[in-house]
């Protein structure tokens, strides 16, 4: 009961690159498994090289984005250009119970790394493939990244303002939500099975099926033929206020929620009654939607007078939905995440310190797992290549001069 | 309505697993993962179902939530009043053969009805029971009361959306529930996975805000490496050839610039060049190689200017066939509509149609999330009426009678 390594045991050989797939072993890692990241300085992993960057450090050590995704990974330097890497692979394949790719179809088959060509020697592997659009169908082969699936899904279109382009999220949505949250569900569903059954099996998450998942309900509701949507900004259908509010300084905001007609009440309450608030209009929540507008203007006029902590503390203490827009630099200071021991500091052997986000869940009564920083591009060559494959130390500097393990 | 629409498939992989559905809209999605993978979820609510009242609400006088059907498919639903002793009485006595519970009280919520973790573990020593709440079981801010947009807000999310000249907008859909519910998901089976070694369950608590803040993409090693406070950009392309722009019919997200597709950029320059775009020729100079260059406001200002020429004439179908053809990570902004009868979706058959007798229809669902080869996912019915099995899974131990609803 007491362990903070769920999964001590299982190995997993990592051709996961870039964003979605990386967090998919991330989150094994970092509940004990052993998972060895393939990657070569031949041809490096393009998060390695994505800012933003530690000053003076090794341009391969010194993203902090990769960082961030890569924490309790062992590396493995082997340059798949090489042939003898493929059957290093291959043997490695061989020992592991979970190999997972996001590559575009063909790579993996081309490397002698196929579901087929694996299972073959180990008929219980896992094996998951996160293509963009899947490993069938007329656009199997077409690019994208995160922020065009997410347009792809339809996610895109429904944020934003009515009035204004659309903007989605800011971000490469589904590369840190759905597709890394779909994908690491899959293989631990097929890791309770096969527990059971002792087989393994293949598992495809298609990057833009699993983020058409996220807008599940929206889908059902294009399909059953209902009016169509536009965009709204920050309003719901059953809520108002419902929105995002200026608060005191500059481009400081509190978003506030008011579904019942008690939380209006509240919320008047904290404002010190004030005279707008005797409008018979705003008295119901359809009269509230009805001027929405107007509804809106009136509580801004209000919160920018106040700080936006206050204002979120007061409103919560009187029981209304509301908080402060956080920040990055909010959240690193926050007194809450503080208090649950959320942020961690681990210590990177190029980089140093950095600062990583703790799990998002914990064991009640249990230490959280431990974040060891992300590895040195290649750092466990060596130790991996002799524990797994019984290599000899001359056989690896062979490898290493010939640049295999490169 | 039928219990089963299919025919008979393959067990999925979470068959054997019995949950029990104490969730609101924040996390019942979590359910819905174990449901379609298998798993026998029974969702527990009272009669009248806050759930079953939530947006979008569709239909004639907005009777049926899509979220309720979306999020309860291959459910079964029992109704049950926490708050008596009888209700209690019959979920103790459920408990019994259960493996997971999700919940998303207020914190000390269950304890106070009696069915704290500690007492449901004296009962069912596997049990795994998930908490989730928008701010954890524990920390000045564990009371405090959220929804998506207040969880978008206290986790981060919103700080990078929307247009930096008006307030922040949030993400449409919901999403904060999707990031609470598969993170929770993902850690209630790593426990069923460890149990399967120990034989002992746990209680998991799982903080909304907390996977919200997992979700900032680069910002926060930005903000620890450079001390930047990465903010909301809105409509405004972060870089020429990165971003949403205006085509004949509608909107194109494309990403030609970042690191490590160089190759995409020179393709775009290509194909403006091509197609004799005014100005594409001054996008060849050898400093728009550089996405240094790319990211200055006058450059963004450029390229935009051009593209605009380009795409004005061109709509959303045509740029995606032609961009994919030359390599370039161009998609349509896609409407729901559009997504229906996306030709990549359609051909491989993702969308099920499940029948809903009530409706004397079928109705089409997204499909499987993710393609298992030997154990599938399936949709095997649509989302029970709320109470609808009550006396099929609580044959002995009735509820207090139950107020006959009107049509």
């Amino acid at each position: 009961m007491t362990s903070t390594v769920p999964l001590a045991g299982l190995r997993v050989l990592d051709y996961c690159w870039i964003g979605a797939g990386a967090f998919v072993t991330k989150m094994l890692a970092d509940h004990g498994a052993l998972v060895i990241k393939i990657e070569s300085r031949a041809r490096p992993d393009n998060l390695r090289v994505a800012p933003p960057f530690k000053p003076n450090v090794d341009p391969l050590e010194a993203s902090g984005y990769f960082a961030s995704r890569n924490s309790n990974k062992k590396s493995f330097a082997l340059n798949m250009s090489h042939p003898t890497a493929r059957l290093i692979a291959q043997r490695l394949a061989a020992q592991c119970s979970v190999v997972t790719s996001n590559f575009r179809p063909g790579i993996m088959e081309r490397w002698g790394l196929s579901y087929d060509d694996i299972r073959r020697e180990n008929p219980s592997v896992v094996y998951l493939t996160m293509p963009m659009q899947g490993l069938t169908g007329p656009h199997k082969e077409y690019v994208g990244f995160g922020s065009t699936i997410a347009a792809l899904s339809g996610l895109v279109e429904r944020s934003g303002l009515p009035d204004r382009a659309p903007v989605g999220t800011g971000t490469h949505y589904p590369d840190h939500v759905p597709n890394p949250g779909h994908g690491v569900v899959a293989v631990l569903a097929a890791l309770y099975e096969r527990a059971r059954s002792g087989k393994g099996q293949s598992i495809e998450v298609a990057q833009l099926e699993s983020t058409v998942n996220v807008l599940g309900p929206e889908l059902i509701e294009a399909a059953i033929g209902g009016p169509p949507f536009v965009r709204r900004g920050n309003r719901v259908a059953d809520a108002a206020p419902h929105g995002v509010f200026p608060c005191k300084g500059s481009d400081q905001w509190c978003a506030i929620s008011v579904r019942s007609d008690e939380e209006w009440r509240s919320l008047v309450d904290v404002f010190g009654v004030p005279v707008w608030s005797a409008d018979p209009v705003f008295a119901t929540f359809g009269g509230r939607k009805a001027h929405e507008d107007r509804l809106e203007a009136v509580v801004a006029g209000e919160t920018r007078q106040r700080d936006r902590n206050e204002l979120m503390r007061e409103l919560q203490k009187w029981r209304v939905p509301a908080a402060a827009v956080s920040t990055t630099e909010d959240l690193v200071n926050d007194a809450h995440l503080s208090a649950r021991g959320y942020w961690h500091r681990s210590e990177h052997a190029a980089m140093g310190p950095i600062l990583m986000n703790g799990l998002p869940f914990r064991v009640v009564g249990r230490p959280q797992p431990e974040l060891r920083a992300a590895p040195l591009l290649g750092e466990h060559t060596w130790e991996l290549a002799a524990e797994l494959l019984g290599m000899q130390r001359a056989e690896y500097d062979r490898l290493v001069a010939e640049q295999v393990f490169y | 309505m039928t219990e089963t629409t299919g025919e008979r498939q393959p067990a999925g992989p979470l068959a054997g697993v019995r949950a029990l559905d104490l969730a609101d809209v924040s996390a019942a999605y979590t359910t819905k993962l174990l449901a379609d993978l298998g798993a026998d979820v029974i969702r527990v609510a009272p009669e009248r179902d806050p759930l079953a009242e939530t947006e979008p609400r569709i239909g004639a006088a907005a009777r049926a939530s899509a979220r309720y059907w979306f999020d309860n498919t291959n459910k079964r639903a029992v109704a049950l009043d926490l708050d008596t002793a009888r209700g209690r009485a019959a979920f103790e006595t459920l408990i019994r053969d259960i493996d997971v519970i999700v919940e998303t009280g207020a914190p000390g919520s269950m304890a106070a009805r009696g069915l704290g973790y500690d007492h449901l573990a004296e009962l069912r020593p596997e049990l795994i029971l998930v908490s989730v709440t928008p701010f954890g079981q524990d920390g000045p801010k564990a009371g405090y009361l959220a929804d998506d947009l207040i969880t978008l807000a206290a986790g981060g999310l919103l700080s990078l959306g929307g247009y930096p000249d008006t307030a922040p907008v949030a993400v449409d859909g919901m999403q904060s529930t999707y990031a609470a519910s598969l993170a929770a998901a993902t850690a209630l089976l790593i426990a069923l996975l460890e149990r399967q070694a120990t034989g002992r369950g746990c209680w998991i608590d799982v903080s909304a805000q907390e996977c919200i803040a997992a979700a900032l993409e680069d910002a926060i090693p930005e903000l620890d490496l450079r001390g930047t406070v990465r903010r909301r950009v809105g409509d405004r392309p972060r870089e020429a050839g990165s971003g949403v722009y205006r085509c004949a019919d509608g909107y194109v997200s494309m990403i030609a610039g970042r690191v490590g597709t160089a190759k995409a950029w020179s393709a775009l320059v290509q194909w403006l060049n091509d197609e004799d775009i005014p100005g594409a020729e001054e996008l060849v100079r050898d400093e728009w190689n550089s996405f240094l260059h790319r990211q200055k406001p006058a450059s963004i200002e450029t390229f935009g200017a051009v593209f605009a020429r380009f795409a004005g004439a061109r709509t959303k179908a045509e740029l995606y066939r032609d961009a994919q053809v030359r390599g370039i990570a161009l998609s349509p902004v896609n409407r729901m509509d559009e997504v229906l009868v996306d030709p990549q979706l359609v051909a491989r058959d993702f969308f099920v149609p499940l029948r809903h007798d009530e409706l004397a229809r079928e109705v089409v669902y997204p499909g499987a999330p993710y393609r298992f080869s030997r154990t599938p996912w399936s949709l095997r019915s649509p989302a029970p009426r709320p109470g609808q099995h009550t006396a099929d899974v609580l044959p002995d131990a009735p509820p207090e009678p139950l107020p006959v609803r009107p049509l």
